[in-house]
Formats: C-alpha cells, sequence, structure tokens
C-alpha cells in the first residue's frame, strides 16, 4: 500500500534496477487504471441517469454496478499511484530502459514473436485451414523458431505432427470435444 | 456414524472401471502438470474444465478433483529434483526438499514429501466433511445483503493475501475482474453494458475462456519469450529409507500442518502457498532443531507439504457453503461446478443432496491414486523435467485453444481467450496476481445483481448492512482485510508489539 513505500532508486536515468523499473511501470500502469476507472464511471453514470435501461431508480440500473467498479478502480489506483510517486518512480525518458538493452531487446522480440504465432494461429490458420493441419503449422513453425540451438529440425517436425495428431485423437475422437 | 457409512458408500460406488480409469489418468496428468514449472493446479483445472463440459457431474469432479489433488503435490517433485516449485505450493517445500536431493537423498525427500501430502490431503477432507454442514446452516441466514459483502470480502481478502506486498494490485486485479463480467446483458434488466453494438459481446465473456486466458496462456508467453533450462538430476535413488518411521516421529508435526492448512484454505482466496510458507514458519519455530530448516530439515519438507495438501479440503469449505473459493485453484473449480449446474452456497444440499460427502469420497480416492501416481511419476519425472520449454508450451497453447472453444463452440471464446492472455501477460510482468481477476469474472454477476436487489429492498438505503449481524460481521472483516494492509495498521501493530 503506498503509505508503506520503500524509496527505490528509480530517479536514475536509465530506469535503474529491476525494482525500480517495476515502480515506474507501475506508476504507468496505475494512470492507466485510473483512466480506465472514470471511463467505466462515467459510462455507468450515464446509464444510471440518461440511458433508457429500464430501472425507475438510479441505484436499480444497470449503470449501478460499472459506478461501483469504476469509482474502486480510480480509488485504487490513485493510492497506487501517490505511493509508487512517493517512492520516487517516474514516467519519462529512460524510466522503462531495462539494466541490459540487448537482453531486454531480445526478450521483446521473442516475445512478440509468440504472441504473433499465437495471434497467427487463433485469427487465420484456424477457420481457414483444417484443425490438425492448422495446429500442426502452429507448432512446428513455434517449436523450430524457438528451438535450442542444435536441436534437429526433423525431430520437432515430427513431434509438431505427433501432437496435432494425438490432440485431435484423444479430443476430437475418443473425448468427443468439438474441435475449432 | 450414518455419514461415515454414506461416505464408505459413495467410494465403492465411485469406484467403477471408468472412474478408476479416469482417477488414474486425471492423477497422472495433474501431477505431470504440477511438477512442470510454469503450469500450475489453476491452469490444469481451467483447462479441463473445457473437457468435462460432455461429462456428467460426477464424472466431471472425478476428473477435476484428481488434477487438483495431483498438482499440488506434483509441485514438489520439481520442486526436490531441480529447485523450481513446480506450483506456488511448493515453494516452501524448495528449502529443504532440493538440499536433500543435492546430497543423495531425493528418493527419500520425494517419498516424505508424497506421504505427507496423501495424509494432508485426508486431513483436509476431514474438515471439509465436517464443517460444511455446519457452515452451510449458518449460511441459510444469507440475504442479498450477505451475498454483496460475501463478493466483496472474497475480492479484498484474495487481493490482499495474493499479491506480495501489494494488496492495493490486487483489488485492482479483483475489480477488473469485476469489470469483465459486467460486459454483455445485464442480469436484471438484459440491457446491454460495454457492448458498443457488437453481437458476441451481448453474451457477455464467459469465464471459462477467461481464466483459460488468464492463468495459462501468459505461460506459454512468458516461456517462449525467456525460459531458461535447468539442471535435471539424472536418476533418483530406488531405496527411500526410513521414511514411514520418520513420519511416526514426526505425528505431532503432520497434524498441526494438518490444521494449519486447512484453517488456511477456509479464509477466502488465500490458497495453498500461504497454508505451505505458514505451516513451515511454525514447524521451524517449533522444532527442537531449527537450524536444520533450510539445510534439508525432513520437518521442513513434512510441514510444508502436508499443509499444502489440507488446504485443498480446507479451501473448498466456504466454496461448497457460501460460494466463496479458498484459492486459486477453487475459483476456478468455482466456474466448473457452475458449468455443472451445482449452485453453490447455502442451497447446495438442498439442491444437491449428499454432494458434500460424495467429493469428500472423490477426494479420498484422488489421494490414494495420488499415492500411487507420484511414486510412479517421481521415477521418470526427471526424464519429465528435461522436456524442453520450447516443445511443451507451444502444445500447451493448443490446449488453451481447444479447452476454450470446447464448451459454447464459438471462435468468441478463442478471441476472448487470446485478449484474457495478453491481460494476463501484462499482470503478470506488473506482479498483479490473476487470482483476484478470475474470482472476479465468477462472482461478478453474483455481486452485480445482489448489491441492486439489497439497496431496491431498502429503497436505496444502507441501513440493512449496518443492522444486520452477520453482515455487520462481513463488513468488520472487509473493513479489517482492508484496513490491516495500510501503514498505519502496521505502525499501530509496531508499537503494540514495542509495548
Amino acid at each position: 500500500m503506498g503509505t508503506e513505500e520503500k524509496r527505490t532508486p528509480a530517479a536514475q536515468p536509465d530506469g535503474g534496477t529491476a525494482e525500480a523499473r517495476l515502480a515506474n511501470m507501475d506508476l504507468a500502469g496505475g494512470v492507466a487504471v485510473f483512466c480506465f476507472g472514470l471511463f467505466v464511471f462515467l459510462s455507468g453514470v450515464h446509464m444510471c441517469f440518461f440511458a433508457v435501461t429500464g430501472a425507475k431508480v438510479w441505484y436499480y440500473s444497470p449503470g449501478f454496478f460499472p459506478c461501483f467498479i469504476g469509482a474502486v478502480l480510480m480509488l485504487a489506483s490513485l493510492i497506487l499511484v501517490l505511493g509508487k510517486r512517493r517512492a520516487g518512480a517516474r514516467l519519462g525518458k529512460g524510466a522503462f530502459t531495462s539494466a541490459d538493452p540487448p537482453a531486454a531487446r531480445r526478450g521483446a522480440w521473442r516475445l512478440l514473436l509468440s504472441v504473433g504465432l499465437f495471434a497467427l494461429y487463433v485469427f487465420v490458420l484456424i477457420g481457414t485451414l483444417p484443425f490438425v493441419l492448422a495446429t500442426f503449422l502452429y507448432l512446428a513453425v513455434t517449436m523450430i523458431l524457438f528451438r535450442r540451438d542444435g536441436y534437429p529440425v526433423w525431430k520437432l517436425l515430427l513431434i509438431s505432427a505427433a501432437a496435432a495428431g494425438a490432440v485431435y485423437l484423444f479430443f476430437g475422437v475418443v473425448a468427443s470435444v468439438p474441435l475449432p | 456414524m450414518q455419514s461415515l457409512l454414506t461416505l464408505g458408500q459413495n467410494i465403492l460406488a465411485l469406484l467403477t472401471l471408468q472412474n478408476i480409469l479416469l482417477f488414474i489418468a486425471c492423477s497422472l496428468a495433474g501431477i505431470i502438470f504440477g511438477c512442470l514449472p510454469g503450469l500450475t493446479a489453476s491452469i490444469g483445472i481451467a483447462l479441463l474444465t473445457g473437457f468435462t463440459y460432455g461429462a456428467d457431474t460426477d464424472t466431471a469432479m472425478v476428473m477435476l478433483m484428481s488434477i487438483y489433488v495431483g498438482a499440488i503435490y506434483g509441485g514438489s517433485i520439481s520442486a526436490v529434483l531441480i529447485g523450481i516449485p513446480g506450483t506456488g505450493s511448493a515453494a516452501a517445500t524448495v528449502l529443504d526438499g532440493h538440499v536433500l536431493a543435492r546430497r543423495g537423498e531425493a528418493g527419500k525427500a520425494l517419498s516424505l514429501a508424497t506421504v505427507a501430502s496423501f495424509i494432508g490431503t485426508l486431513f483436509g477432507m476431514l474438515c471439509l466433511a465436517l464443517l460444511t454442514p455446519l457452515l452451510l446452516k449458518l449460511s441459510l441466514n444469507f440475504t442479498s445483503v450477505e451475498f454483496t459483502l460475501l463478493a466483496i470480502f472474497g475480492i479484498t481478502i484474495c487481493g490482499s493475501l495474493t499479491s506480495a506486498g501489494e494488496p492495493v494490485k490486487g483489488w485492482i486485479s479483483g475489480f477488473i475482474g469485476l469489470f469483465i463480467s459486467a460486459v454483455g446483458f445485464d442480469s436484471i434488466f438484459s440491457y446491454p453494458r460495454f457492448t458498443y453494438g457488437s453481437v458476441p459481446l451481448l453474451g457477455g465473456i464467459n469465464f471459462v475462456p477467461a481464466m483459460i486466458g488468464l492463468f495459462g496462456l501468459p505461460a506459454v508467453f512468458i516461456s517462449l519469450s525467456g525460459g531458461k533450462a535447468s539442471d535435471v538430476p539424472s536418476g533418483v535413488e530406488k531405496r527411500s529409507g526410513s521414511v514411514g518411521t520418520l513420519l511416526k516421529k514426526h505425528v505431532g508435526l503432520i497434524l498441526k500442518s494438518g490444521l494449519i492448512g486447512s484453517f488456511v484454505g477456509t479464509i477466502p482466496g488465500v490458497g495453498e502457498d500461504v497454508a505451505a510458507w505458514l505451516s513451515y514458519d511454525t514447524a521451524k519455530r517449533s522444532s527442537k532443531h531449527p537450524e536444520e530448516f533450510g539445510k534439508g530439515s525432513y520437518e521442513g519438507v513434512i510441514a510444508a507439504e502436508t499443509a499444502n495438501n489440507a488446504c485443498i479440503g480446507g479451501a473448498m469449505i466456504p466454496l461448497l457453503s457460501l460460494g466463496v473459493p479458498g484459492s486459486g485453484p477453487c475459483a476456478v473449480l468455482l466456474g466448473a461446478l457452475t458449468l455443472h449446474g451445482i449452485r453453490t452456497g447455502p442451497m447446495l444440499e438442498t439442491a444437491n443432496p449428499g454432494f458434500i460427502l460424495k467429493i469428500s469420497a472423490i477426494i479420498i480416492l484422488a489421494a490414494l491414486f495420488m499415492r500411487f501416481g507420484g511414486l510412479l511419476i517421481s521415477r521418470i519425472a526427471p526424464k519429465l523435467l528435461s522436456v524442453p520449454s520450447f516443445i511443451l508450451m507451444p502444445i500447451v497453447g493448443v490446449l488453451c485453444v481447444v479447452g476454450s472453444y470446447a464448451i459454447y463452440v464459438t471462435k468468441f471464446d478463442i478471441y476472448s481467450m487470446f485478449f484474457m492472455g495478453l491481460l494476463g501477460y501484462v499482470f503478470d510482468r506488473l506482479k498483479v496476481p490473476s487470482a483476484p481477476a478470475v474470482l472476479g469474472v465468477i462472482l461478478g454477476s453474483l455481486l452485480d445483481s445482489n448489491l441492486r436487489r439489497s439497496l431496491m429492498a431498502a429503497n436505496g438505503s444502507l441501513v440493512n448492512f449496518f443492522t444486520r449481524p452477520i453482515a455487520l460481521i462481513l463488513l468488520v472483516l472487509i473493513f479489517f482485510s482492508v484496513f490491516s494492509q495500510t501503514g498505519v495498521y502496521r505502525r499501530f501493530l509496531g508499537k503494540f508489539r514495542r509495548k
């Protein structure tokens, strides 16, 4: 809680230690949650007083719950933001820079790639191709791109095919679970 | 006596060939899930929930409870062998279990963990069978006021206890979960909220894809974006020595740890990891050899493993009697129960007579199969743990897709799982716990309708929240769960201790 924050070395220009970076990210996250809470609260107010919802009194309206959620989110994020500010967290240039930029960049690329491949599987491959083929393609490409150096590609292709087939057989055929 | 007889009958009735196969398969799956770092009991239950949709309630419960019991125990295998807890609940086991493995006693440590987990699970089950009917009687007096406060209490306490030192993050997570539950038609007037003309959003965001996304998918992204390998021992010694003698020597410790685990489980949202740490700490304080803790103490392994498995039964008590889950995996289990038409809370025994004893019987059998499955898996665990994450995690991703699609058979559920996964990833990076969000998604509609009904019943007045005795107790608990996290309270506690 804000009142008990320890002072973190967040004021260092490069974002400082991992804790300092986390504190800076918390500050940014807190601001974002506050804005989101305000949006939810205002949407709730609109439903309570201006929209035709069927409720005769505001506290029975569908907007009352969003108002409540929005208010608590704003309050909680305010506590977070004030606590982090007091602890020395800051926004701006270099606030989120890692102490090891090349490693961070590598990590970010790997993350983007893993999310991108999964998105491709979910939004494009499933529905366009039969499930087994889509799954095999996703598994094979992901395993090959993220493989440890020297791990044989043919082995990964075999594992992907076996895994896709096993998912289809076990869930689709044996357990009769509908597959996408 | 009658209850014991019914329990025995339930056990016998459950021992069909199909159930035995399911017990074996799901216990093994649970242990494997638990022992693989990055996959937790919650993920296992969340993934399996989708697949149980077509099954009857008993079969579904056999599958889910087996995976739950197995996964909580399974965490200890990787904790002992590689020093990485497979689940959060096994973190305390690492301290001594891994030291024991390094000095060549991996088999003994694993046997101790297995038997302690087995006894702990039975202890928790006993508490479940004895205490749930009492709490159910009490909860018959609940009105919309108490349900409102109970849901808020569940979220605040879960937020407080699952976020390491920053409860405000837990509360934010819980209320984001409530927001997710508010999307779609509202439960009283069917007014569309936050849908912006999108037809799929009118039905709301289903909780199964939401929980699979929040728990399962982030593990895939995190592991692929920077997973690290660890050294795995090539084998486990076959002769594990005098485990029985050791356990007999520490009967008192087992009882104490079982009690702690069950008690912690009854506190909504707290869970197995807190139980294990609290039990470990208590064992260390009361031990004749506290200096051995952290250096390969058998007591450390017994305390942590008994408590985290005893917590399972304890966590089921508030889940079944009040509809508020006692732990993260129980929050997911609540979703599964809802999916199978089991309404937990005051009317549980009226609508589903004998359900508590049936669950108790399932837990006993799940513990039994976990006990034998554990011995088997611990032999092959070194091989299992050496499966690289770039092979395992994409397969988990596929299971997330299949699990989210299986229930309502709409692609929208896969999409919502994906976006929930991204949210879960952000949560993980910011050290925001996901469990309160899942709890929020599940309790959202209960809180929404009861909050408005309670105000409507009192013409907009809050007087009922202060005049009803149980409501007042819950209000005090909510206030305390929030106030106890503030600096003012800690300073007061510090001054009090100094005096």
